[in-house]
């Protein structure tokens, strides 16, 4: 496979999977983001967010420390006889999930907060409950919380550079994805492969937000 | 038959503590003031708030007591909420079908197509819920938790969201319920109009408490509350029509003995009808008035003399045949014509109103 195509094919990978695991993990906490009002919640809030102001070199410095053979986690994963995580794709997704986390975090908050009780208290009065109540009630009325969340995690993966390349390094065919590709190519003095890849990256992301604007006009993380 | 409701339960510094019977059929008001704890108590027996130490019963089947939390999906209570709360991705037939679908078919109790009959909203079933009116969304409403076949219909001041105008559109449907359906309702209003228009069954909430309970028209019976809760006191009287429209286009009411005429109304002869009478309204003589324009007198003996709000009035409470009317007068036409508790006087009625 040509390099590029395979950062390409490694952007895309990485986003989706770290588009999946943060639904699943965004919504117990922007739930209990919605539902709490104690003085930990703003702590959460502001643990969230701290993605949005840090440097990525500076998540994924400590990324790299606990990732790696001598870190908390990737050590104890060489104890059980796995690998550690830096420079490996899991070691990639971990980075997203965290870097991207406010971006599906924030916009399903704010649709569980719009949303209030009173669906639900209707709806368990109607017979509904547990698994039921996600389902019938909450999914379909947080459907465009979690069209916009999924596309910002997904976009903002895909163009995530500063994290990737602290944990990931630069292997091609590995842990190369598509920003660090660029980055080579202009290094090399490539324009011309440099252009394809960024003019493709930029209409991609363009679109996607055009997306995520024509579904939801109010989305206060990205007018900041 | 009756429902026991027994709920005992602290909600941080409020103690709710509410034993009363309601009959398994018809409507019961629990009125009280803003803050007495009417809709706690609603939500309490939905088992839609946390309870740190609650006791309820309902028909000998315990809901929530220290050992067990019955959830509230298994209480098969229907709850409408003041705002009528359609759900807003589905459209008027998937609303009212999804408590119908998730109640097994075999404990249906009403029919979808019944429900949308005595509610009148056949027009509405393929509409978005953000296209109806407020009125419209509250009937869609009610079916919605009627046909989730409750055993209990709770109804959290259904009508306050809505204008007067709308109050007068939907009363009509609340009426047709009671007649039309065993359900009993739990009906949460702090309107004394609303109560003495649909309720059977009255209970009177204070401070977390229940102050009085039984049946409307006895527990009203007490000139001393009426006048502490209405603005206004008035006697309340049930009747039938026994007259619908006379040669002079009156209606004649028959209540409990007292043939009480008034302009005409839409009426059928031998319909239930209750009426109101406005103390301010009646006015005492001590002999039978000659000469009178007006309609209705009736010989009364008089039951009790109270001071009104104000030291010029006084409420003047009247046994009239069975019924117990109350007259508020003057205290220098009380000093002038003597009148004392047990005398024979008669009272004028000036004016009489259907509630409806």
């Amino acid at each position: 496979m040509h390099p590029d195509i395979a950062a390409l094919w490694l952007s895309l990978k990485l986003a989706g999977v770290s588009t999946a695991i943060l639904l699943l993990i965004s919504t117990p906490l922007a739930w209990w983001l919605a539902h709490n009002k104690g003085r930990f919640k703003v702590v959460v809030e502001a643990l969230v967010a701290l993605p949005l102001v840090l440097p990525p070199t500076v998540l994924g410095f400590y990324l790299l420390i606990s990732l790696g053979p001598q870190g908390a986690i990737g050590g104890a994963f060489e104890a059980m006889g796995l690998s550690a995580l830096s420079f490996s794709f899991a070691g990639l997704v971990i980075g997203s999930v965290i870097y991207s986390l406010p971006f599906v975090v924030q916009p399903l908050h704010q649709a569980f907060v719009e949303i209030g009780d009173r669906p639900f208290e209707v709806a368990r009065t109607l017979g509904s409950s547990g698994r039921d109540l996600f389902v019938s009630i909450l999914l379909p009325l947080a459907r465009r919380g979690y069209l916009t969340g999924a596309v910002l995690g997904f976009a903002h993966t895909l163009g995530e550079f500063g994290v990737v390349l602290m944990i990931g390094g630069n292997i091609p065919g590995k842990t190369q994805v598509l920003s660090i590709a660029i980055y080579d190519h202009v290094a090399a003095l490539e324009y011309g492969q440099a252009h394809w890849l960024s003019a493709g990256l930029l209409i991609l992301s363009f679109a996607l937000l055009v997306f995520v604007y024509s579904i939801n006009r109010r989305f206060d993380l990205v007018k900041v | 038959m009756s429902l026991n409701i027994s709920v005992q339960a602290s909600l941080g510094n409020f103690q709710l503590d509410a034993n009363f019977a309601v009959p398994a059929k018809g409507v019961t008001a629990i009125f009280g003031p803003s803050g007495s704890g009417k809709t706690s108590l609603l939500r309490a027996i939905a088992g839609l708030i946390e309870l740190d130490n609650a006791q309820i019963q309902l028909m000998g089947e315990v809901w929530h007591s220290n050992q067990i939390c019955l959830p509230v999906h298994q209480r098969s209570v229907g709850f409408v909420f003041q705002q009528p709360s359609l759900f807003i991705h589905l459209n008027v037939r998937e609303n009212l079908n999804y408590g119908f679908e998730r109640r097994a078919a075999e404990d249906r109790q009403i029919g979808f197509d019944e429900v949308v009959a005595l509610l009148d909203i056949d027009q509405l079933l393929e509409r978005e819920t953000h296209s109806l009116s407020g009125g419209e969304a509250q009937r869609v409403a009610i079916g919605r938790a009627l046909l989730a076949s409750p055993k209990l219909l709770l109804m959290d001041e259904p009508l306050a969201s809505l204008d007067v105008q709308l109050k007068r559109e939907i009363l009509p449907y609340l009426d047709r319920l009671q007649r039309n359906l065993d359900i009993p309702v739990l009906y949460v209003s702090h309107s004394l109009e609303e109560v003495i228009r649909l309720a059977d069954h009255l209970v009177l909430m204070e401070d977390g408490k229940v102050r009085e309970q039984g049946p409307l028209m006895q527990v009203l019976d007490n000139n001393r509350l009426l006048n502490e809760l209405a603005d206004e006191p008035f006697a309340l009287l049930e009747g039938r029509v026994s007259e619908a429209c006379t040669a002079h286009h009156l209606t004649v009411v028959d209540a409990s003995g007292l043939l009480i005429s008034m302009p005409g109304m839409e009426v059928s002869a031998d319909q239930a009808v209750r009426l109101r009478l406005y103390a301010k309204d009646i006015s005492l003589s001590l002999g039978r008035p000659e000469g009178s324009s007006i309609l209705n007198i009736f010989e009364s003996v008089i039951a009790d003399i109270e001071a009104t709000d104000h030291p010029s009035q006084k409420l003047v409470s009247l046994k009239t045949g069975q019924a117990s009317l109350a007259a508020r007068v003057s205290s220098l036409s009380c000093d002038k014509l003597e009148l004392k508790v047990g005398d024979s006087v008669f009272a004028q009625i000036k004016a009489a109103s259907l509630i409806q």
